[in-house]
């Protein structure tokens, strides 16, 4: 990306407007804004930055709280009168392509200039429409241009250029960011981030595996010994019974009156606790049902009533009308007659009524669905009416139990009259009898314990297909899951690797190409012997080997620092392949000069790939230095002060 | 509207020893992750769009 034109109009030392068509010649990449100290080279640069990111890298401390607008512009407004400060980009590769502008308008409020907002506006310049707006001018600069968190690598103040290697671990930074390092990291970042969460989603799968998976012949054998242990439980219980039959038949026949009566009275107590016990059952199912039938009610009680509410509202206020088919109405306004035979064309408000009556008709499904909800609600908050026939079952369940409490009492009672009775053989029949008795008891409980293992087991297995098919789904899933986390985990790997190569790769050219260009460019070459960089992880050090291969960094000048820098900078956009322009403002400012026709000779080729603005004062830009860079400068231009209005121009250079 | 990716890494990865697939994938996830930014706030979108990417391209 180049930088065409910069438009400038009342900005700080500029008056009026100032048009300044940059190089974007590919072999005359370079543009010369040539101005003395003070005339306004870095409010240039502060145009730029101004005008793309709304700020001014190189603002100096005397300009704090000064307004933005030129003075005399603003100062010679009348009444009512009007002005603007403004600055526009064009930019683009091959042609323009964008076109920025960031504005401010001033009136004189008494003495004193009132800027209204700032305002900033990004245009797509296309061939067929002329222009598009940009919704996101910001997001185009930061994505297509300069990164605003790196404008600062791309503005320069020449003689500023060696604070560069007092904070080096920004160098590195910075230099990551421009070779999109950053970025790359940030895939890396993502990527793993992906793999957690396919790993998380894998353990759901691998769970449910795991815990649905029923062992079929484990449960096979559960069946089978509890079918087997229940049979068996069933003839001891019959094998007691015919004992306790057997028993009575004895006692039944016995020559005592007595025995024989509490015989009889046994087993009509008997009979009757059979019937009380199957009452019992009766009725505890029947308050089952009652409380299994109220539950959803009673749970969705509050949300049934709103919906009631909501609905009888609604028929209040006429927005449920009375299920109106929109179709009927639609085919009235078809046809043209009204139901009641009246022509709608002829009748322009009878047509406006029934066209008002149809949008005003609530959908058709919503009207129909509000009145079958009316009588489905209604009858569903009935349910929750339950507690009377609750009430009614448990005091029936509570009558039995007093009854059968009563008969199991009795029977008791006959049972300790015949275990008294003054006989012992009757003593030890019915003593025998008790005790059959309570192990059948025993057996009964066993038995429901087995019964239901038996049903349990029975169950899984009768689930067993679809448990199955749900395990096959699961461990599809898991698989494709894997496979693909297996495949990131690839991407990753390979992403570490291309990361690695140009990390490597860009210290190794930057440091190649940093000393090729200092020893080519600086005039004592034979006090020194190296330049290296050295990358120590969070950043990367500069070191300069002197003719002894001592560390000399610290210890060369300030325009051999400068030189340095150049190096670096042209070897930085060399490497980095980042194509946007380069700003520098007394790019040889600190270099003496003899020195400085050498730099100018050797820089435009190290920057050859890059458009290139420099803004040197006239004292640096010399007949020497302007010759020898002719063959590389595309526009020349001359910054033109007004001592006496005290405001720039922009012009050609002759 | 394309986002800029520099030419250093595109060269990069085209040089790299993996095959074709792997290849565009990588290229896709550097556009998203260089269009998307840094914002925390994204990282979720970048996820899935990471994720969408690869499912579209991977071999079955």
């Amino acid at each position: 990306m180049k930088i065409f034109e910069v438009e400038i109009m009342n900005y700080r030392q500029y008056k009026g407007k100032n048009l300044i068509k940059l190089s974007t010649d590919k072999q005359k990449n370079i543009t010369i804004l040539q101005g003395n100290n003070g005339e306004g080279k870095s409010n240039f640069m502060n145009a730029v930055t101004w005008c793309l990111y709304g700020d001014e890298l190189f603002k100096s401390k005397m300009n704090i709280g000064r307004q933005t607008i030129n003075e005399q512009a603003a100062f010679e407004l009348k009444n009512d009168e009007s002005t603007c400060v403004s600055v526009a980009v064009t930019i683009g590769d091959e042609s323009p392509e964008y076109w920025f502008e960031r504005k401010i308008v001033y009136k004189l409020d008494g003495k004193k200039p009132y800027g209204a907002p700032e305002s900033f506006v990004g245009k797509q310049i296309t061939k067929d429409k002329g222009w598009d707006k940009l919704s996101s001018p910001e997001w185009v600069i930061d994505r297509k241009f300069i990164p605003r968190d790196l404008r600062g690598f791309f503005f320069f103040d020449g003689e500023k250029m060696d604070d560069y290697f007092e904070d080096t671990s920004k160098i590195k930074a910075n230099v990551e960011k421009i070779a999109q390092i950053d970025v790359l990291n940030g895939v890396v970042s993502t990527l793993t981030s992906l793999k957690n969460k396919l790993g998380t989603e894998m353990n759901k799968y691998s769970k449910d595996t795991k815990d649905a998976q029923p062992d079929v012949e484990e449960q096979q054998i559960e069946l089978y010994n509890a079918n087997k242990e229940k049979e068996q439980i069933e003839i001891k219980i019959q094998e007691k019974e015919s004992a306790i039959q057997k028993i009575d038949k004895y006692l039944a026949n016995n020559s005592s009156e007595i025995v024989k009566s509490l015989t009889e009275t046994r087993t009509s107590f008997e009979s009757q606790r059979s019937s009380l016990i199957r009452n019992i059952n009766e009725a505890k199912e029947s308050q089952k049902n009652i409380i299994a039938e109220a539950i959803p009610t009673v749970f969705s009680f509050y949300a049934l009533n709103y919906s009631k509410q909501q609905i009888e509202e609604g028929t209040n206020k006429g927005v449920l009308p009375p299920n109106i088919k929109d179709v009927f109405v639609r085919e009235l306004l078809e046809k043209g007659v009204c139901i009641c035979g009246r022509n709608l064309d002829d009748d322009p408000q009878c047509r406006k009524n029934i066209e008002l009556l149809l949008s005003s008709i609530v959908p058709n499904e919503v009207a129909s669905d509000s009145i079958t909800g009316k009588y489905v609600i209604n009858k569903l908050l009935d349910k929750v009416n339950f507690t009377e026939a609750f009430r009614d079952v448990r005091q029936k369940i509570k009558d039995f139990e007093d009854e059968l409490k009563k008969v199991n009492e009795d029977l008791q009672s006959v049972s300790d009259q015949l275990s008294a009775f003054d006989e012992f053989e009757i003593k030890e029949k019915e003593s025998e009898r008790s005790q059959l008795r309570k192990d059948i008891n025993q057996l009964n409980v066993r038995k429901g314990v087995v019964g239901n293992k038996a049903m349990t087991a029975q169950n899984i297995l009768n689930n067993y297909d679809e448990v199955t098919n749900n395990i096959k789904s699961s461990n599809q899933k898991f698989e494709s899951l894997e496979k693909l986390r297996n495949y990131v985990m690839s991407l990753i790997t390979a992403m570490l690797e291309i990361k690695d190569s140009i990390v490597d790769d860009v210290r190794e050219q930057l440091e190649e190409k940093t000393r090729s260009y200092f020893f080519k460019m600086i005039w004592k070459r034979q006090s020194f012997s190296n330049v290296f960089i050295i990358d120590e992880g969070y950043r990367y050090r500069i070191s300069v080997k002197s003719e002894y291969n001592q560390e000399c960094l610290g210890d060369m000048s300030a325009g051999e620092r400068q030189i340095l820098a150049l190096s670096f900078t042209a070897a930085l956009y060399s490497v980095s392949g980042y194509s946007v322009p380069v700003f520098i403002d007394t790019p040889l400012g600190r270099i003496s000069e003899k020195p400085r026709e050498n730099v100018a000779d050797f820089l435009p080729d190290y920057l050859s790939q890059t458009q290139l603005i420099m803004l040197p004062t006239d004292t640096e830009y010399t007949p020497v230095v302007r010759n020898k860079l002719k063959r590389s400068v595309g526009a020349e231009y001359k910054i033109k002060h007004d001592d006496i209005n005290k405001v720039s121009g922009v012009s050609n250079y002759e | 509207m394309s986002t800029y990716i520099n030419p250093l890494v595109k060269s990069k990865i085209e040089s790299m020893d993996i095959d074709e697939t792997k290849m565009k994938i990588l290229e896709e996830l550097v556009e998203i992750e260089a269009s998307y930014g840094t914002d925390s706030k994204v990282k979720e979108i970048k996820v899935k769009n990471c994720r969408e990417a690869i499912i579209k391209r991977m071999p079955r």
